[in-house]
């Protein structure tokens, strides 16, 4: 005997005890219970599943006799049908469970096949109405119009009304689970549906993300008894929570992915353009009898808007040239490339530095007040055999140019505007005879603005005092101390500007000399760095020096004065330690520059050893002092202190 | 730099040194001879054998152990000090104040 027959035969024989028609209710259709006639709670084993109740209302009903009769007759039938019907409900349940699995099981699998959103939530649709029993499921992408939402239905459900809907469900960003039509009302506003279960999508990239089911009633028509089998319980919603936690981690993996994959893009594009505007330097600058020339450029990205450019003419003159493109990155590096083309086209007719730099303005015009971009360009045209230098400024920062035989320091002062402000540009040209002994500058401004961190700057005369400051070397040297100073200065700058140097000077002939360039950062840690760069210095001169006492003492009196900067002057603050050494036969000197406090003691008036033995510490500088054969510090005007020691190599 | 030592007697400790003695390591030292002192030494022999470099901050150490001891009526030793050391001793007259013996076996004998 099946359930329904046992419980029909049950009620029947029950009437007549009761005088009412008995129901049954199962726990799963509350709605059918009315409360106002007698009813018993079905319990067996301590678990609900239904109720006794009696179906009308009877006049003159012994209320006591009703419920104990009522009681008595419920523990029958819960005695009866209890495990039959607990364990039929404990079967859905499993199967439930079962189909749940089996879902997101096939949910996984079409999720690893592909990464593309909309063939996953293609599929995904089809294997929620197949497993909710839906006449529709629906997902909205990112983006909430029609075009990211896939839906799987018969077609009754419109594009527009299901666009609508979503967007009023992900509104309301809480699970929506109704199983009346009355209650989708709000959803939809012509009652076509029955049911409906939606949950939004949590993601980190996209917001009006939701995953939906519906049912609703075909034509034909479905009979209560069918919607409410349909009807979306807990089971349904807690799967489809599930399954929209794995689409949230899909969409922010997806995103991701496409982040990543335009930034590695970015970057190769990056790479490129960097090599490119590398590729537009000069290769070899050209070789001038008695001169020498060395240009550097380093943009603070990978590519900039600095350039320099020096080449022969074909009149035998030398192109000079510093450029800076406001801006940085690559619009500004694209800009620089056409720049250097122009000029350089320019230059295949005439020298006269005014001359082109009105002709590239005129051609560059056009493209560049589009762009809203200028540049600014220090143009000089040199003739070796002459000395003759003619020179155009469009708005750059003043070169400085060094006059040997009277000391002086001229600077060469814009001319005109920048290129790319103005269709037709006014500008005047200087002329002057370049000595043997002269020095030429061009730098860009990210060197004359290089800033502390309370806001001083570097300044054309920090330029022009550190290229004084240890004369006589070869330009390449000169251009790395340059350059490694500012960067001393500049140390705590947040973003500092691309940084270019052209420097033209007398070429240092029979040079014995070996040069080593140092910039560390000012910790304990970098000493022993420093240490091998002094000793590979030494050594390439002459490794037999490393044995002797003279290098033990020298040694010592850098170690003495490195560990001095770092303790005193940057006070183990983050700075850096930068300088040059030099050796020759005579002597080696060692440069010192840092960015610390300033040196308050004398060097002259230390208080004497023998007095002072037992104090500790202070023995540093007569260390250096002693073993040094010379040995003074000078704190500069742009705030940096400059150390200078040198020892002879004849005393040993 | 490392640093280890051997207890002769209760009042006389070995430490023997062995590296770079300076900015970097000088604190070190100075915290060992204090310890050592502390737990009674009263004699106490630095061994340089294994020390190739001394700067300024070494010797503060150095000088610092000898204060701390002779406040507590002891007597401080430098052993097998080598080249550099000796320089830099000498360039700052430490060598005039600093017992200094040529190996741990001369100054542990020494009275």
């Amino acid at each position: 005997m099946k359930d329904h027959e046992l419980i029909t035969d049950f009620l029947v024989s029950g009437r007549e005890l009761f005088d009412s028609a008995l129901a049954f209710i199962p726990l799963e259709t509350p709605e059918a219970l009315d409360t106002t006639l007698p009813h018993f709670k079905l319990v067996w084993e301590g678990e609900e599943f239904g109720w006794l109740a009696l179906t009308e209302e009877v006049a003159g009903r012994d209320p006591y006799k009703t419920s104990t009769r009522l009681r008595w007759y419920g523990n029958v039938l819960s005695k009866a049908l209890g495990g039959h019907i607990l364990a039929e409900r404990l079967g859905e349940e499993l199967m439930m469970s079962w189909n749940e699995l089996r879902f997101m099981y096939n949910v996984t699998q079409k999720v690893a096949q592909t990464t593309e959103l909309e063939s996953i939530f293609k599929s995904l649709v089809e294997l929620l109405r197949d497993t909710f029993g839906a006449e529709a499921a629906v997902i909205s992408q990112p983006g909430g119009n029609a075009k990211n939402i896939s839906i799987g239905t018969d077609g009754r459900l419109s594009d527009l009304r299901v666009t609508r809907m979503i967007n009023r469900l992900a509104m309301h960003q809480e699970t929506v689970l109704v199983n009346n039509t009355e209650d989708t009302l709000e959803f939809v506003p012509d009652g076509l549906l029955d049911s409906m279960l939606a949950v939004n999508i949590e993601s980190q990239v996209a917001s009006s993300c939701v995953i939906a089911v519906f049912t609703y009633t075909k034509p034909g028509g479905k009979t209560e008894k069918q919607k409410r089998s349909e009807a979306f319980g807990s089971t349904h919603r807690l799967t489809l929570e599930a399954v929209s936690e794995l689409i949230g981690a899909l969409i922010d993996n997806a995103e991701l992915h496409r982040r990543e994959a335009k930034s590695v893009r970015f970057q190769a594009q990056i790479e490129i353009a960097a090599a490119i505007q590398k590729s537009l330097l000069p290769a070899k600058l050209p070789v001038i009898p008695g001169y020498e020339i060395a240009a550097g450029t380093k943009p603070v990205g990978q590519v900039g808007g600095d350039f320099f450019d020096v080449f022969e003419m074909p009149s035998g003159h030398i192109a000079l040239i510093v450029a800076d493109v406001a801006g940085k990155g690559v619009p500004a590096a694209m800009l620089t490339s056409s720049l250097r083309i122009v000029l350089r086209s320019q230059m295949e007719h005439s020298h006269f530095p005014a001359n082109i730099l009105l002709d590239a303005n005129r051609v560059l015009y056009p493209d560049m007040s589009r762009v809203d971009l200028f540049a600014t360009v220090f143009l000089a045209v040199f003739h070796p055999e002459t000395g003759q230098i003619t020179w155009a400024n469009a708005g750059h920062s003043p070169a400085l140019w060094y006059r040997a035989k009277t000391g002086e320091e001229r600077w060469l002062m814009g001319t005109s505007l920048p290129l790319g402000i103005y269709e037709e540009i006014q500008t005047d040209y200087h002329a002057g005879h370049f000595g043997g002994r002269d020095v030429l500058c061009v730098y860009s401004d990210g060197l004359s603005e290089a800033e502390t961190a309370d806001g001083r700057f570097f300044g054309k005369q920090g330029v022009a005092e550190t290229l004084k400051l240890i004369p006589g070397l070869p330009l390449e040297v000169t251009k790395r101390f340059l350059l490694d100073v500012v960067n001393t200065y500049g140390f705590h700058q947040q973003s500092g500007d691309d940084q270019t140097l052209l420097l033209m000077g007398p070429e240092v002939k029979n040079d014995d000399r070996i040069y080593t360039n140092f910039s560390l950062p000012s910790t304990v840690k970098h000493l022993q760095e420093l240490r091998e760069l002094f000793n590979s210095h030494v050594s390439q001169y002459d490794p037999e020096l490393i044995k002797t006492r003279w290098y033990q003492e020298a040694e010592l009196a850098l170690q003495e004065l490195a560990s001095n900067i770092i303790e005193h002057a940057y006070e183990y603050r983050p700075g850096l330690l930068t300088g040059l050494f030099t050796i020759s036969a005579e002597r080696l000197t060692i440069d010192f520059v840092d960015a610390g406090k300033q040196f308050t003691g004398s060097l002259c008036d230390l208080e004497p050893l023998e007095d002072n033995l037992l104090t500790e510490g202070g023995f540093g500088l007569h260390i250096i002092k002693q073993t040094m054969d010379g040995c003074n510090v000078q704190r500069l005007g742009s705030g940096l202190n400059y150390w200078h020691l040198q020892k002879n190599i004849a005393t040993q | 730099m490392d640093l280890s030592f051997d207890k002769v007697t209760n009042a006389q400790t070995v430490l023997h040194v062995d590296g770079r003695l300076d900015i970097e390591t000088a604190a070190k030292l100075k915290a060992m001879s204090r310890k050592l002192i502390d737990d009674g030494t009263r004699e106490l022999i630095i061994d340089l054998q294994g020390v190739s470099f001394v700067d300024s901050s070494g010797l503060s150490a150095v000088v610092s152990a000898l204060k701390y001891i002779r406040e507590r009526e002891g007597q401080l030793k430098l052993a097998a000090v080598g080249d550099q050391p000796r320089t830099a001793l000498t360039l700052t007259l430490l060598d005039r104040i600093l017992d200094i013996y040529p190996s741990v076996e001369a100054a542990t004998l020494a009275n």
